[in-house]
């Protein structure tokens, strides 16, 4: 097993691997640009280098900089995250040749899996449905205008390079698509350092349906079932649960047979993702493999047991499967929430600053992979994403409860959260008969409105008084000047104090 | 004690008074009996008119921020605004549409018109990022670009002047 692992990430991904790694007795090494000194993975790591200034460019991206400081701490493995070089084959080819761990799929299979179009040809050879589309990346827009009319409207423009819905576009006629696919390459180039696009059928009204992978170097493959990630907005996902309502025992065992077929078709090792689209009439296309952790494994962790990121790590040291999947069941029901610094009421714009108080919601099933604290900044250079707030229940209904209420107790101050949006996600009627499809959010939440509740206006008056009372720092912002001392007022009356 | 906070549009004036030595609040006409136990820098209980909460408060940028049983409140003190309250109200001014200001922190991306373009209702102007989204600002009227105030690839603050637009 290794002894010392860098972290190339930052966040409550970063955080979330250095929580593996104190567990298994592995020293962790921290990577951060500048701005980023104060974020709470700095913080937690056993080292942490500075690898420079904040555009990804100049740090979380830069290569050079993390290999450098991989040899710096004497970090035997590499742990990418989500994000950044974590499905960057030349990052992954740059660490084999370096002598340094990569912990994740090699740099072959993640080539072929994360070029969409190159994985899609090696598959068409196998017994995997796959959706209609382009079968390479090309430049010239009249190829993309001729695809996209032989097999008709609405397409979707892809990047080749990446997820997460960055650099991603549907387009419903040909006079949209010039713009799409040039605003898709820029999103791409930022995102993922390459602005290759490629373009497909769009299934309408599918549901998102991902399988949790894992594969030793020898030959052992399980998949830890499916998760349901429908609900998204502008391809991103926010809400995802496990299982899926919408798959039984049959589709599953289906489903997961061809996840299995995937990973060993192309080679994949380590933990990933396989991603499918499931249409109207339950048949699903094979969409793309994620060859990295994804943001939302907590909930496969909460219903299998599995420690996927553990796996990753023992997989990564060349440690053999010891679960088969015969042994592998699913328990319960878990739901997760993305928790974006971003305004709900606002178009979603992100929302930077102080989080000058923060308090994580608590109780039965619930977990918080988060990475900001009371009093930590908000900066405008990375992915929004500030915490993940996950609720496990024995059934859906009773995660879902769970999830709701630990929305309402979850306190974030100083900067808007998708928290209240979240809240109404949770109260959708189509959320709670689970008739969740991926166009979710534009059906129930288009118009999304923070609702005027001032139940407790009159106690948050009171609540600030008492504060502004309390607070002798703040002695100056009584408006009102009075000419008594505040205690003559307030006469012998007292506010308690805890003993 | 009297204090004033502005929440929304309106100002709210809440008085502390002992009365038979206990808290009374006083929020315009309405008196609410209060019971209050700091529990630390920023929580507290609070028993109001029989009801028991747990209240988080937390004071920065000039706001006052109460959480309590899932609400979010937000006050400032009036006369004390805060810059962004200030860039609020420019955006949503009437004048407003002829100078088009950067939504949130980031960086220039691309800028689609320079000085003296005649510009279309709808016409994308400008793409600033922020935490690697883009987000397209529109012309909301037809007339020309008076000036653009940034290059591409320029940081800019909230609330910065990034294209100035004149009416035909």
């Amino acid at each position: 097993m290794f002894k010392k692992i860098l972290i190339a990430n930052r966040g409550e991904i970063a955080v979330r691997v250095i929580r593996a790694c104190r567990e298994m007795g592995i020293q962790s090494a921290a990577v951060y640009s500048d701005v980023d000194r104060q974020n709470l993975h700095v913080q937690l790591a056993d080292e942490a280098v500075c690898i420079g200034e904040a555009p990804p460019l100049e740090s979380y991206l830069n290569m050079d900089r993390i290999i450098d400081a991989a040899k710096e701490v004497g970090a035997e493995a590499i742990h990418p995250g989500y994000g950044f070089l974590a499905e960057n084959h030349r990052f992954a080819a740059r660490c084999e040749k370096e002598g340094i761990v990569f912990i994740g799929p090699s740099a072959r299979a993640m080539k072929l899996v994360g070029d969409k179009v190159a994985s899609r040809k090696t598959l068409s050879k196998f017994d995997v449905p796959i959706i209609p589309g382009m079968k390479s990346a090309v430049s010239e827009i009249d190829t993309f205008q001729e695809e996209a009319s032989r097999i008709g409207y609405p397409v979707m423009i892809k990047a080749s390079a990446g997820g997460g819905g960055k650099g991603m576009r549907i387009v419903r006629n040909s006079k949209e698509l010039k713009s799409a696919i040039e605003s898709g390459r820029r999103e791409a180039k930022s995102a993922f350092g390459d602005d290759s696009v490629y373009l497909e059928k769009c299934i309408e009204q599918p549901r998102h349906i991902e399988f949790q992978v894992l594969a030793d170097l020898h030959g052992n493959v399980v998949h830890a079932f499916e998760r349901e990630c429908s609900i998204q907005r502008r391809h991103q996902k926010i809400v995802e649960e496990t299982p899926s309502t919408a798959v039984d025992p049959g589709l599953r065992e289906r489903m997961g047979r061809t996840a299995v077929e995937v990973v060993r078709a192309t080679g994949y090792t380590n933990a990933g993702t396989v991603e499918f689209l499931l249409d109207q009439e339950r048949n699903f296309y094979f969409l793309e493999v994620n060859a990295r952790i994804q943001v939302e494994h907590p909930i496969t962790e909460m219903v299998t047991g599995l420690d996927l990121v553990k796996w990753q790590i023992r997989i990564a040291s060349g440690e053999k499967l010891t679960i088969r999947q015969e042994d592998l069941f699913q328990r319960g029901h878990a739901i997760e929430c993305r928790i974006y610094a971003e305004d709900p009421a606002n178009r979603f714009l992100p929302s930077l600053g102080t989080i000058h108080f923060m308090k994580n919601p608590e109780g039965p099933g619930i977990r918080v992979d988060s990475g900001i604290y009371s009093g930590c900044d908000v900066s405008m250079y990375y992915d929004p994403i500030l915490a993940k707030l996950i609720a496990w229940g024995e059934e859906r209904e009773i995660a879902r409860k769970r999830m709701t209420q630990a929305l309402k107790d979850y306190v974030v101050m100083g900067i808007k959260t998708t928290i209240p949006y979240l809240r109404d996600v949770m109260d959708v009627p189509d959320f709670i008969s689970g008739k969740t499809t991926t166009d979710f959010i534009e059906k129930n939440l288009s118009d999304w409105q923070e609702n005027e509740k001032n139940e407790y206006l009159q106690a948050a008056l009171t609540a600030a008084a008492v504060f502004e009372h309390t607070r002798p720092e703040f002695k100056s912002t009584p408006s009102v000047e009075t000419t008594y001392s505040p205690w003559s007022i307030l006469g012998n009356w007292r506010i308690g104090e805890r003993g | 004690m009297e204090y004033e906070f502005l929440y929304g549009d309106t100002v709210h004036r809440v008085t502390l008074n002992s009365k038979d030595g206990k808290l009374v609040a006083q929020i315009g006409d309405e008196d609410f009996d209060v019971d209050v136990q700091v529990i630390d820098d920023h929580g507290m209980s609070l028993i109001l008119g029989g009801r028991s909460m747990t209240v988080f408060i937390a004071k920065g940028d000039g706001k006052r921020f109460v959480h309590i049983n899932g609400e979010n409140y937000c006050f400032s003190i009036p006369g004390a605004e805060t810059d962004s309250a200030a860039v609020h109200k420019e955006g949503s001014g009437g004048e407003a549409k002829l100078s088009i200001t950067a939504p949130m922190p980031g960086s220039v991306l691309k800028i689609d018109v320079k000085d003296g373009d005649a510009v279309e209702e709808g016409a994308c102007l400008i793409i600033v990022e922020a935490m690697k989204m883009e987000t397209g600002l529109y012309s909301s009227l037809t007339g020309k670009v008076k000036k653009v105030h940034v290059n591409a690839g320029q940081q800019v603050d909230a609330g910065q002047l990034l294209i100035e637009l004149e009416e035909n």
